[in-house]
């Protein structure tokens, strides 16, 4: 007998008990500072097209509310969005993803993998690597997982 | 920013020859949730009653809302609530009851609040508190006091013995309670996970003493591990930080330290070194900070925490 016909609950249809303001995955155990974790994952939504420019952000009540942490920390997280001119605060109307120049998904998504290259390469050379080696088991490693055509 | 809800000086609480607290100096702002941690006997609810009143200090001063502690006026006092980790009512007591008594006693109780917190929990408000399960009377002892809505409200262990689900919501409970009234609340726990969860303060007691108090955030924006490999003496750290803890395994030294100004690629930089720097949970840094405390030094300039 194949394995699933044992699963004897099926969802057919998964139905949304209330919508929610933004997801943001919250890692309490990690030592990674909330409002870190907050702009990262704001970051990462813009660099993936997930919020789009001129996109209205859940108000910092809302959000606070809505992932129960302090208020101030969304403060601090959208005061560190701003800083780094991904968002503008509007007067009585809001925080939005930034639509200014320079500023695009493209943009975001080449500083979020610069900073995953950073943090690799550090272990990297920690292990005692030379550059040059670590950019073949790039390459290697890239042309393992290219998508057949 | 906020005025302290609660400000202690020197605070010191003797009993008989113990001393179960000593020189406890600390300063608690409105709109906060301080979650005190520490080894059982370590003054935590020493601390809580003294606060409320019920004992008085032997040394120094504890203020709360701008009054002293020991001679709380009425106005203030009815400000302050205290869920003690002994407090249980009579056995016959239903929510019910608890909600005339309460209705008599404190005029900011909010009836229809503390109806609207049984109902979540879907207890009756006819049942006796002795057939309730220990999270139902958890639940109903704490919501009792949130519905007095209190500016400063004192829970000693509250979600001791609780299931996660029935922490989880005590503790949304308490936020939802402290952020939108800008309320204060201190907490004793000796989980780690749900301070982790809810904290935006954190002190950290041990034998009556206050080793450390630091926002949440602060702490994991600046506190690191460092691993020093080495074969020879240990790398001066006196210019990384305060030194929190450390311990050697074998040829690795390693070390917790708050970084304070500088960051992590200057510290790789200071040491010069086989480092690795890692981000530290509460739960590593409370067992570094109780385990591995660095030795004091006798000179003047010895680690002062």
């Amino acid at each position: 007998m194949p394995l699933d016909a044992s699963i004897t609950v099926v969802y057919d249809v998964i139905q949304l008990t209330r919508r929610r303001e933004m997801y943001i995955y919250l890692d309490y155990q990690s030592g990674e500072p909330i409002y870190r974790q907050i702009v990262e994952a704001i970051k990462y939504k813009i660099a993936c097209g997930e919020l789009t420019l001129d996109e209205r952000l859940p108000s910092i009540r809302a959000l606070a509310e809505e992932l129960k942490i302090n208020p101030r920390t969304v403060v601090k997280a959208y005061e560190e969005l701003k800083h780094a001119g991904l968002v503008v605060m509007r007067q009585g109307q809001g925080v939005f993803v930034s639509s200014k120049q320079g500023i695009t998904p493209q943009s975001v998504r080449k500083k979020a993998i610069a900073d995953m290259a950073r943090r690799m390469l550090a272990e990297a050379f920690r292990l005692g690597a030379e550059k040059t080696e670590v950019l073949e088991i790039i390459e290697t490693e890239a042309n393992k997982m290219e998508p057949e055509s | 920013m906020n005025d302290p809800t609660v400000q202690t000086t020197d605070l010191g609480r003797d009993f008989g020859e113990v001393n179960a607290l000593g020189d406890l100096s600390m300063t608690v702002p409105g709109g906060t949730i301080l979650t005190l941690l520490g080894p059982n006997g370590a003054g935590k609810t020493t601390l809580l009653r003294i606060l409320m009143g019920l004992i008085e200090p032997t040394r120094g001063e504890a203020t709360v809302l701008g009054k002293p502690a020991r001679s709380l006026p009425a106005d203030i006092a009815s400000q302050v609530a205290y869920v003690g980790d002994r407090c249980e009512p009579a056995s016959w007591i239903t929510p019910a009851t608890l909600l005339d008594i309460q209705t008599s006693a404190t005029k900011t109780f909010d009836e229809a609040l503390f109806r609207d917190y049984c109902k979540q929990r879907e207890i009756p408000l006819k049942r006796p508190y002795g057939s309730m399960s220990k999270g139902q009377r958890r639940w109903v002892l704490t919501s009792l006091a949130l519905a007095c809505r209190p500016r400063l409200i004192l829970l000693d262990e509250p979600a001791d013995g609780l299931d996660p689900s029935a922490r989880k919501a005590l503790y949304d409970a308490i936020r939802d309670h402290v952020y939108q009234n800008d309320a204060t609340a201190i907490v004793t726990t000796h989980i780690i996970s749900d301070v982790q969860r809810v904290a935006d303060e954190v002190a950290i007691i041990d034998a009556g003493r206050l080793i450390l108090h630091a926002p949440l955030e602060d702490l994991r924006e600046s506190v690191r591990q460092v691993e020093i490999v080495t074969n020879g003496s240990p790398p001066d750290m006196s210019k990384m930080g305060s030194l929190l803890g450390c311990v050697q395994w074998g040829n690795t030294i390693v070390v917790w330290v708050n970084r304070e100004c500088l960051d992590d690629d200057e510290i790789r930089h200071q040491l010069g070194a086989d480092v690795r720097i890692r981000h530290v949970g509460l739960e590593q840094l409370y067992l570094a900070i109780l385990d591995h405390q660095p030795a004091l030094k006798s000179s003047e300039e010895g680690e002062t925490l």
